[in-house]
């Protein structure tokens, strides 16, 4: 009986020594710090900026992804009927994120790499799924990114993650996202993938959240759950601006 | 500091100075010409990354300030025929509310936002023509010495407005008319205003000075009198049901707009009526020939989120 515990015990030992021999040759991956944790969206918001950093191997790259939650879309498609340009069907695109940016490390042309390495993109491109009553362009994903990089929601950045000498055989590395003004409430995800001999290393993910705060929050709200008393108030608010405005310009010398 | 604003509803971000200087110019027009603006704010707001349904929203709740403080410019001024206003109101509504379920039958038939645009075109194009031609030969006439004061031969439209019933005296305007005339009319501007989304100030005043024959400056007043009441009816319309009146931007328009509509009515207590006529003509056509462009020109991506113009 002893025996035969003392033979799980070493199979057990065993295979952990080999789990940790495996572990010791995949790639390391890269620490990674995001700030702030939270983006206020408050009365001045103008975009919000996003610090990225951490430290990998001096070896390798690192690509950093910020994405957000899946969405469902319904978009029209335009084409020219006669002289004129007018909608012409409707189609469905789903399977892509509200927000995707792409930080591409300096030094280097990674355009075709990265299609290589199926980040970017491309890799958006096979996840995507379209769905609509008539034929769908075959250019519908080059059409949909255009309307995306115009938005500023979508979008790949060269030299945008810069490096500086790290210890202990590591180097630093750090971007900063100017994230627009039109980004969406909502949880987002900060990917960062080294890449390690040309190819796809270790991937950390980081989350930050997007969140409406004060006066822009309470505003959210009662347009919301208070319709009818945000629009009666509305109103009554441009009545009174409206009828203020015409007192203040009477005393201030009239118009007869 | 930055001078930009986050409007909560629009979700963008937009620079201060330029949303109120918007709203300072439209107010202008609109205590000058006695039109909403909506026919040229929206537009604009929607070249500055607003969305479409947010700015058609959001600038209603705005001119409710503008056409509060130019009709009450007006009404100090005497130019606010309010008998003829409430007539032409009763219409409105009524066609407002018909318009709305037209458009939606449009809607499901698809492309309806072409023919809300080709109407536009059509209208501003006819409107503002004829405005344009009509004015241009008063203002020639007057130049010329008037030779014969010749007795005008009534147009069939005034004979058969004559035989309707309930003749009323229109004091104000100085006119005699039957009800039943600015309430027809006032459906068809209502129906019209519906379709595309704006006050109808636009369509109301050609339709006052011309088939009316309303005195010019007691038509800007008026107007805006009923351009008061459409836009509060839309405003609490579009907040309940759509969610789309962004109260901050309407909020910095107003502030402009309020301020542009007072200076605009004392501009147009200056102005001569056929002038005052023929700069509007000019607007109108100006902003039909930009709708025309964009029907033509190919737009900058052939996707559009559903829901736009």
């Amino acid at each position: 009986m002893n025996r035969n515990y003392f033979k799980l015990i070493v199979i057990i030992c065993a295979s952990q020594m080999i789990r940790l021999g495996i572990a010791t040759a995949e790639p390391m991956p890269a620490s990674l710090v995001v700030t702030p944790k939270t983006v206020a969206v408050d009365t001045f918001f103008s975009g919000g900026k996003l610090s990225v950093s951490g430290d990998i191997p001096s070896a390798d790259d690192v690509i950093i992804e910020v994405t957000g939650k899946d969405s469902k879309n319904l978009f029209d498609l335009k084409g020219k009927m006669g002289p004129f340009w007018m909608t012409r069907g409707k189609v469905h695109i789903d399977n892509v994120p509200g927000l995707y940016i792409l930080l591409l490390p300096e030094g280097r042309d990674w355009g075709k790499k990265i299609k290589a390495l199926g980040i970017g993109f491309s890799r958006l491109k096979s996840r995507m799924t379209t769905s609509g009553p008539q034929d769908i362009p075959p250019e519908i994903f080059k059409m949909f990114i255009k309307l995306k990089k115009f938005q500023s929601l979508y979008g790949e950045l060269k030299d945008a993650v810069t490096y500086a000498p790290g210890s202990n055989d590591k180097k630093h590395f750090t971007a900063v996202l100017n994230l627009p003004s039109s980004i969406a409430q909502g949880d987002y995800t900060v990917r960062a993938t080294t890449i390690a001999n040309n190819d796809v290393g270790a991937v950390t993910t980081r989350e930050f959240s997007v969140e409406e705060v004060g006066f822009i929050k309470f505003v959210n709200h009662m347009a919301s759950d208070r319709r009818v008393l945000y629009g009666v108030s509305a109103v009554i608010i441009a009545l009174l601006a409206g009828l203020i405005m015409g007192v203040v310009f009477k005393q201030s010398g009239g118009s007869h | 500091m930055h001078w930009n604003i986050y409007l909560p509803i629009a979700h963008a971000s937009l620079s201060l100075p330029l949303v109120v200087g918007l709203g300072l110019v439209v107010g202008l027009l609109s205590g000058l010409f006695g039109v909403g603006g909506g026919f040229l704010m929206t537009p604009l707001l929607i070249m500055f990354g607003i969305p479409p349904t947010v700015a058609a929203a959001s600038d209603s709740n705005q001119i409710v300030a503008a056409s509060a403080s130019g009709c009450f410019a007006h009404y100090r001024l005497g130019n606010v025929d309010f008998k003829m206003g409430i007539y032409l109101l009763i219409g409105g509504v009524v066609g407002g509310t018909g318009g709305v379920q037209l458009i939606k039958v449009l809607r499901q038939m698809g492309n309806a936002d072409f023919l809300i645009k080709i109407t536009y075109v059509l209208m501003l194009g006819f409107v503002g023509g004829y405005m344009f031609i009509e004015s241009l030969q008063a203002m020639r006439k007057k130049k010329t010495v008037e030779y014969v004061q010749a007795e005008p031969k009534e147009s069939l439209y005034a004979r058969m407005t004559k035989r309707l019933p309930y003749q009323t005296n229109f004091t104000k305007s100085g006119i005699v008319l039957s009800p039943v005339v600015p309430l027809f009319l006032g459906v068809l501007v209502g129906v019209l205003a519906a379709i595309m989304g704006v006050g109808g100030g636009f369509i109301m005043v050609p339709v006052m000075v011309y088939l009316l024959r309303m005195p010019m400056h007691v038509v800007v007043g008026t107007s805006l009198f009923q351009v008061l009441f459409t836009c509060i009816d839309v405003t609490i319309m579009q907040a309940y049901s759509n969610r789309t009146v962004d109260f901050v931007l309407a909020l910095l328009l107003l502030v402009g707009s309020t301020i542009g509509a007072q200076i605009g009515a004392r501009l147009s207590a200056k102005i001569k009526d056929d002038q005052l006529k023929i700069y509007l003509a000019i607007l109108v056509l100006l902003v039909m020939v930009k709708m025309l462009y964009g029907l033509v020109v190919p737009p900058h991506t052939l996707l559009a989120f559903h829901g736009g113009h």
